[in-house]
């Protein structure tokens, strides 16, 4: 009992998927089959790759508006490059050089010149989806290479390779944020950033690198988006924001820093995975579903707020 | 002449009193803060409450303003008995240390702000400035109405707090070390503010560490100590250096503590040291050596530990082992051995939603570990924070615990076992048991001594003058950003020293 | 800097974005002839009608330490609300005064979740937002819905030749800073974006300023989609997709501060204005429109930069201030 509780207290956002995988599976029989699951992962696979991302800028209490539109940016540039050279690798290595440097202006401005973070990502939000519209003259990058289409259908025991992508990033995630001296700096800047000066943390650096990986990740997320609709849109970002900050919180990671996992993100964004797939296999139309969104966002980062006794998010 | 002001006042007193305490008590927790507190105050009389840190006195503030209510006793307000003191109701306003204005409001809007004139659609704005303005000139003071609060100095930002108090309740007013960010012709004119008050017939509950300030505008005076009120009465019949002994109490030698003669070999050195907050600061520590740094809050004392340990930007050299530190850094100071306690360890030293565990090596992480590949893996990190746990006798269920669970006593110990860890040979200390219980503080003085008897140098910075004398081998004291004397053990006289860190003025009437 | 235009600076947040605006305006006539003509001059006031209006809304939420992001959203419900009821009722009154009470409604709504649930205020309009925005497309059934031809006077029509969506903003604006800076709640905002302590200390109603803000945002952004509506000539799907993002930015460069208690409502409507300058100068430029963005963005980086200059450099005097008395302070040992 105690442990379920505990459990409780970390991952809140499991009872609500239980409620809703139980209720989908009753009202819809497609909804637990191998096929569904399937799409369901492919099609989450780049928010899982940001929220990531942003899951670490929450961890150090910053906030990154740019990662919708970055996963834009580097869609487009990488769609252009692999038009041009028909190159894969060289395409995926744009992805994620575009994103990097996105992370790192925003790293540099946020952490050595103690901007907003508010304010300079929706900066740079704004920059990077006027880049991708611009190269891309407003319209979806033409060219894709047919192994990048290829890779988006591949899947290996019922686990789309997209989805692949996304959870050896997110292995790689939780490793770094559980096993490394980086990790544990970023949750000590993110609990308090005075108390890691006094400890001899370079509070400046962690801050950059934090928004540096946002960026890259954002970068492969973008790929990912090319593998997934078959071409560069650039506008694939511009809805995005809401679903990752969402799925960030609702995990149960406080925007206030010091407090979350990669883990609970992963939770957050199977939950809001379920719902989407859910409520389209009952034939909810897609405007009443931005509300059930909302309102299961708002209060399930309320609840988690309760469960994990964290003051304000 | 202080006489003489004394002797006004004493007329005064056949008025009713405007507010009386009777056995006034508090106790948080079961542990008791104030403990049977009594006085009267009449109308015009300035009485000063005096003690050291965790005297009692913020707590007894609180209870006659409203914020705290008392566990036990009673306050009377003109001879009747209150059972809530409501601030305005009765006449009763307090000026906090942390001032309650606005910055990017004015002075008029400040002023005014929680009884605006005119209609709530139409702010009187013309009538809140003459309403400021007249406060203003009442108290004798000349301050542009339209400016903002951020603009003014700590000095004109304090008297507007003030006329802003007095406006919703001008019988009784209490001040909570009103001067500590002042400048000495800022002071002045707050004292000729208090004098006009006091002739106006306004109560004034003055609060302060500064003997010279009580002498200068109070008449009578209340001792605490550990909660108990310890004397009182008269200023006029009391010297200064009673009053302090008073203040002071316990008696020192008995609690001193053994300590083992200090080596020889230097550890640190400091020279010339020069930042904003202080001005060219030289002193030496050796082996085995506690060197305490004594001092009035805003005295620079913080300011030079954060400088020598690389947290704040200074000039000056700072040598360690005899080898010059440069740059001054955080990371050089660390990797010399050198580490710093901070004094505020919620805002500066712990991090509260992080378990026990790595707070201990958030320092020194590779103290704790043992690894492989650089930077990867905490094999050994539990085991060994454990082992800390047990070492420094920190009470908490499991390593895994929240720091923000623990006593204040056992988070001190964490901080303390998070530098240790790094097993430092010279070690700063801020404050080192502010706000801990007696046993931790008794726990914390003993593992002091015992790191300076097995050799590592130690300074420490403290405004707990009793707790200097009780635990270090020779004491600095500062004012105003300057090192004022200095004293060896065998000569430690805390009169002296608290009357050398507290005298009036900086320098120019320096009277010490 | 000669000391006194610093003060004045300092006092009136909005000199430099005024100046900002100026000078791009000095840079416009330089290149382009039109620029300067009356037509133009009024087209961009009409242009900027809509943010600046909404902008006066946020900078009030703004200078409580809030933000409001649904504000896109609240835009696109009260135009679907207002065009579905003109469809259904062909009453105006029944139309208008429904759309107004709903955009105060959904604005005071939000004040109400971010006082009770005290969960952020961004994540808090975040998920308004996609609430708003759904409602709204279920109202309509995701259609495109036209509105009476006679809608267009209040886009387009002219009241002594003075174009009606400019006056409708001086109004707006007018009645803004009398708020801002003759009322209770003008004041009590200012206050409890400065330090939400004392004014709880001072027993201010925060809770109920704090509702009053979001709705009053809510109430002002309803004028602006009625104005956007009248101007396009019915509910489009892309309405205010973005717009809030804009907003922001208008009230940022304006000079309010994102942490509260500092800004003016003069301000974030220059700040607007500013905006639409910018885009008319690239328009004369003949610029993509993507390029927008792009500017857009920089223009609000160098604005945030400048500001943390600025704030460095005061600073840094307020130490040297400090370092002085230390240092003036010869003492005797």
């Amino acid at each position: 009992m105690k442990s379920t509780l505990a459990s409780l207290k970390t991952y809140p956002a499991i009872p609500i998927i239980a409620a809703l995988a139980v209720a989908f599976s009753l009202f819809s029989p497609y909804f637990m089959t191998s096929g569904n699951i399937e799409a369901m992962l492919g099609a989450n696979a780049v928010v899982l790759i940001a929220a990531i991302g942003m899951t670490f800028v929450f961890l150090i209490g910053g906030i990154d508006l740019s990662i919708s539109t970055v996963i834009s940016v580097s869609a487009v540039v990488a769609g252009i490059v692999m038009a041009q050279t028909n190159s894969v690798p060289l395409g995926l290595v744009t992805a994620v050089a575009v994103g990097m440097v996105f992370g790192a202006v925003n790293g540099i401005l946020i952490g050595y010149f103690k901007l907003t973070p508010f304010i300079t990502t929706m900066a740079t939000q704004l920059i990077a989806r006027g880049i991708a519209f611009v190269l891309s003259q407003g319209i979806a990058v033409k060219g894709t290479p047919f192994w990048v289409l290829d890779f988006g259908f591949m899947s290996w025991m019922g686990i789309p390779a997209v989805t692949m992508v996304g959870l050896v990033l997110v292995l790689v995630s939780v490793f770094a944020l559980g096993k490394t001296t980086w990790g544990r700096q970023v949750m000590l800047v993110g609990s308090n950033p005075n108390s890691a000066r006094y400890a001899g943390i370079n509070v400046s650096f962690i801050e950059f690198s934090v928004y540096l990986v946002a960026g890259v990740l954002a970068g492969v997320a973008g790929f990912i988006s090319i593998a997934n609709l078959g071409n560069a849109i650039p506008g694939v970002g511009d809805t995005l924001l809401l679903i990752i900050i969402g799925a960030v919180v609702l995990g149960g990671t406080a925007m206030t820093g010091g407090e979350g996992s990669i883990e609970r993100t992963v939770l957050g964004v199977m939950l809001l995975a379920i719902l989407t797939n859910g409520l389209n296999l009952v034939g909810i139309p897609f405007y009443d579903q931005l509300i059930i969104q909302g309102i299961l966002i708002f209060f399930g980062t309320w609840l988690a707020m309760k469960f994990s006794g964290q003051r304000a998010v | 002449m202080m006489m003489n002001r004394a002797a006004d006042t004493i007329a005064a007193t056949d008025a009713k009193p405007v507010l009386s305490v009777r056995n006034l008590s508090k106790a948080f927790a079961g542990k008791t803060v104030v403990d049977d507190v009594s006085f009267d105050i009449h109308p015009g009389e300035v009485i000063g409450l005096v003690g050291e840190n965790g005297a009692g006195k913020s707590t007894t503030k609180n209870m006659l303003c409203g914020l705290l209510q008392p566990s036990n006793g009673e306050i009377l307000v003109e001879g009747e008995v209150v059972p809530h003191i409501d601030g305005p109701a009765h006449g009763i306003s307090a000026v906090h240390q942390e001032l309650s204005l606005f910055g990017s409001l004015t002075v008029a809007e400040n002023m005014c702000i929680s009884d605006l004139p005119g209609k709530p659609a139409r702010v009187d704005w013309r009538e809140a400035d003459r309403i400021a303005r007249e406060q203003l000139e009442f108290l004798g003071i000349e301050i542009d109405t339209q400016a903002t609060i951020e603009s003014l100095g700590s000095g004109r930002q304090q008297v507007v707090e003030i006329a802003k108090a007095l406006l919703h309740a001008d019988r009784v007013l209490i001040l909570d070390e009103p001067t500590t960010s002042l400048t000495a012709v800022e002071r002045e004119k707050l004292f000729a503010i208090i004098d006009t008050l006091k002739a106006r017939g306004v109560a004034i509950i003055f609060i302060s560490h500064f003997m010279e300030e009580i002498y200068r505008v109070c008449d009578k005076f209340i001792v605490l100590r550990d909660g108990k009120q310890v004397g009182g009465g008269y200023l006029s019949d009391v010297p200064q250096r009673q009053l302090e002994e008073m203040m002071v109490g316990r008696t020192i030698e008995d609690s001193k503590i053994d300590l083992h003669p200090p080596g020889e070999v230097e550890a640190l050195r400091v020279q010339g040291l020069s930042a904003i907050d202080f001005d060219g600061i030289d002193f030496t520590v050796h082996k085995g050596e506690i060197l305490g740094i004594s001092g009035l809050m805003g005295a620079g004392r913080t300011e030079i530990a954060e400088a020598i340990f690389g947290l704040r930007a200074a000039t000056g050299d700072v040598f360690v082992k005899g080898e010059k530190v440069s740059p001054i850094t955080v990371k050089a100071m660390k990797a010399r051995g050198v580490c710093y306690v901070p004094e505020d360890r919620r805002t500066n030293g712990l991090f509260l939603n992080r378990p026990v565990r790595e707070n201990l090596s958030a320092a020194a992480i590779l103290n704790f570990v043992t690894r492989s590949l650089r930077g990867i893996g905490f094999r050994g990190e539990k085991a060994r924070a454990s082992d800390v746990v047990r070492e420094r006798d920190i009470s908490v269920p499991s390593i895994e615990n929240h720091v923000s669970d623990l006593s204040g006593g056992n988070q001190q110990k964490v901080l303390l076992g998070r530098w240790l860890s790094m097993a430092p040979e010279i070690l700063i200390f801020d404050e080192p048991t502010k706000g801990v219980d007696i046993g931790a503080k008794f726990d914390i003085h003993a593992t002091i001594a015992e790191l300076a008897r097995a050799g590592r140098a130690v300074v420490i910075v403290s405004s707990d003058l009793p707790e200097l004398l009780h635990t270090t081998h020779r004491l600095l004291v500062m004012r105003k950003g300057h090192i004022v004397g200095e004293f060896q053990r065998e000569a430690y006289d805390s009169v002296k020293i608290i009357s050398l860190a507290a005298s009036a003025g900086n320098g120019s009437n320096g009277n010490a | 800097m000669p000391d006194a235009i610093r003060r004045v600076f300092a006092r009136q947040k909005w000199m430099a974005i005024a100046v900002a605006t100026i000078v791009l305006a000095g840079i416009l006539t330089a290149v382009s002839p039109v620029f300067l003509t009356l037509s133009n001059l009024q087209s961009i006031l009409v242009q900027s009608s809509v943010t600046a209006i909404m902008a006066i809304g946020m900078t009030f939420i703004i200078l409580t330490a809030g933000i409001d992001i649904s504000v896109g959203a609240i835009l696109f419900f009260t135009s679907a609300l207002f065009a579905q009821l003109m469809i259904d009722t062909e009453s105006y009154l029944i139309a208008f005064s429904a759309a107004m009470t709903c955009a105060t409604g959904l604005g005071a709504l939000n004040g109400v979740l971010v006082v009770k649930f005290r969960i952020s205020p961004l994540i808090t309009t975040l998920a308004t937002y996609s609430i708003y925005r759904g409602a709204a497309i279920h109202l309509t059934g995701a259609q495109n819905i036209p509105v009476p031809r006679e809608m267009g006077f209040l886009g387009n029509g002219k009241i002594f030749s003075i174009p009606v969506p400019i006056l409708i903003l001086i109004a707006v604006f007018v009645i803004g800073v009398y708020a801002f800076t003759r009322t209770r709640f003008g004041v009590y905002t200012r206050a409890i974006g400065n330090s939400a302590r004392s004014a709880t200390e001072s027993n201010l109603p925060v809770n109920r300023v704090t509702i009053a803000v979001y709705a009053a945002s809510g109430f002002v952004t309803g004028i602006a989609a009625l104005i956007l509506l009248a101007r396009v000539g019915g509910l489009q799907s892309g309405i205010g997709i973005g717009i809030e993002f804009t907003v922001i930015a208008a009230v940022i460069l304006g000079g309010t501060k994102l942490t509260g208690g500092s800004g003016t409502v003069t301000g974030s409507v220059i700040g607007a204005v500013f905006l639409v300058l910018i885009d008319n100068g690239l328009n004369l430029m003949n610029a993509s429109p993507y390029i927008y963005d792009i500017v857009r963005g920089s223009v609000l980086l160098a604005a945030v930069a400048v500001d943390r200059i600025s704030a460095v450099r005061q600073q840094k005097a307020v130490e040297a201030a400090r370092a002085a008395r230390i240092q003036g302070a010869a003492i005797p040992g």
